[in-house]
């Protein structure tokens, strides 16, 4: 790891075995975090990602991080993965057999500094 | 294991930052002035400012100036910028360096006008000054709450050929007041861009005290303030303050030693 990073669970943190709450659809997941934040731009961040997806039906799926294959469950209805990374913005997504998209979350890193400073001075025109 | 995609940035709601390839446009309603040295020139009212500013991956526009500029590090940041010199602002007073836009000029040469003194020219008596573009380098240093800029310009234009450079040390601070700045700048000006604007020559009429523009030191200072009220409204006001040196009060055209700039208002940030 570079710097400073600091990770933000927007989705709520769950334990290893819990099912997700509030799920209403067939198929539904918890990932935490789901934003990465550095000290400064453009640095590394590195943090621990894991998701536990549910499904009211028995599923083949795969787990997906961009386009870079994570992991595969065969014929089961919950699944679990735990690993620690080093991402950069990325579609995070569960997909069937035939590559269709069954649930997908976007991973984020976002820096605490400005994205720049400026060049000028605020309202410098006069 | 990466992922490969861009990195997201997030900036700050801070006047002084800016998120990349972002289009930046606010507008402030208010009253405020700017003086003008010269004798008879005309004050400039300052009722609605604009802001804009755009910095995408390798250029940037701000305000007037446009650039492209490199990281040499988290803290130095070298540009090449080029920008409409603001001089002229002085003698044509709706100038493209005051609103981004060209009207008629009011300094049409004319001896009509009602002599001042023996020793002073007045700005309607004096030939048409040139619309100068100036293009240098800057160089930014920035830590979390100063900044110093240095910057070199030289006129590309081939009006008055000469050069200026300033150097300047600003502080950031926050209170329960709003957001405050303050610059402490010096600014340098070669002997032909003050003899081009200031100078009086044969170009101008005959009857006018010659006088042969010098190198000249300009001490500034500024103090800029701004309240966030709501997500894209917020009251502001600045104060500037920029001294003449003799090398500009010895020409006939100067009546006042110092030029002094204010303005209050309330901004909206449309974008």
């Amino acid at each position: 790891m570079q710097s400073f990073w600091l990770l933000l669970a927007l989705s709520g943190m769950t334990t290893q075995h819990d099912l997700p709450v509030n799920c209403d659809a067939n198929i539904c997941w918890d990932v935490s975090p789901q934003i990465c934040v550095t000290e400064q731009q453009k640095q590394s961040c590195q943090s621990q990602l894991q998701l536990h997806w549910y499904s009211d039906t028995a599923q083949n799926t795969c787990l997906y991080l961009a386009e870079q294959k994570l992991q595969c469950w065969q014929n089961v209805t919950q699944g679990h993965w735990k690993q620690k990374l080093s991402w950069e913005n990325a579609a995070l997504t569960l997909r069937s057999p035939d590559n269709q998209i069954l649930l997908q979350t976007e991973l984020q890193v976002l820096s605490r500094k400005p994205a720049r400073r400026r060049l000028s001075s605020p309202w410098s025109i006069f | 294991m990466a992922a490969k995609a861009d990195t997201a940035e997030v900036c700050l709601d801070d006047p002084g930052c800016a998120t990349e390839q972002k289009l930046y446009l606010s507008l402030a309603l208010g009253y405020g002035q700017r003086s003008n040295p010269l004798y008879d020139g005309e004050e400039l009212p300052l009722i609605l400012l604009p802001e804009v500013y755009y910095y995408g991956e390798n250029w940037f526009f701000d305000n007037g100036k446009l650039g492209t500029s490199w990281a040499l590090s988290e803290q130095w940041h070298l540009s090449l910028v080029s920008q409409l010199n603001s001089e002229k602002g002085y003698f044509q007073k709706w100038f493209g360096g005051n609103v981004f836009q060209f009207s008629q000029s009011f300094t049409n040469a004319s001896i009509s006008e009602e002599r001042i003194g023996p020793m002073q020219a007045s700005v309607h008596e004096i030939s048409k000054r040139p619309t100068a573009v100036d293009a240098g380098l800057q160089l930014d240093w920035f830590s979390d709450n100063w900044q110093v800029q240095s910057n070199v310009w030289q006129d590309i234009s081939n009006t008055y050929q000469g050069q200026h450079a300033s150097i300047s040390v600003g502080r950031y601070w926050e209170n329960a007041f709003g957001r405050w700045q303050f610059i402490a700048k010096l600014n340098w000006k070669s002997a032909k861009l003050i003899d081009t604007y200031y100078g009086i020559d044969n170009n101008d009429p005959f009857y006018l005290r010659r006088y042969n523009g010098k190198p000249s030191w300009q001490p500034e200072l500024r103090l800029s303030w701004q309240h966030p009220l709501s997500e894209r409204f917020a009251v502001l006001g600045f104060l500037r303050y920029l001294h003449l040196d003799d090398a500009m009060t010895d020409s006939p055209l100067l009546r006042t030693n110092n030029i002094t700039t204010w303005f209050f208002g309330v901004s909206y940030r449309l974008f």
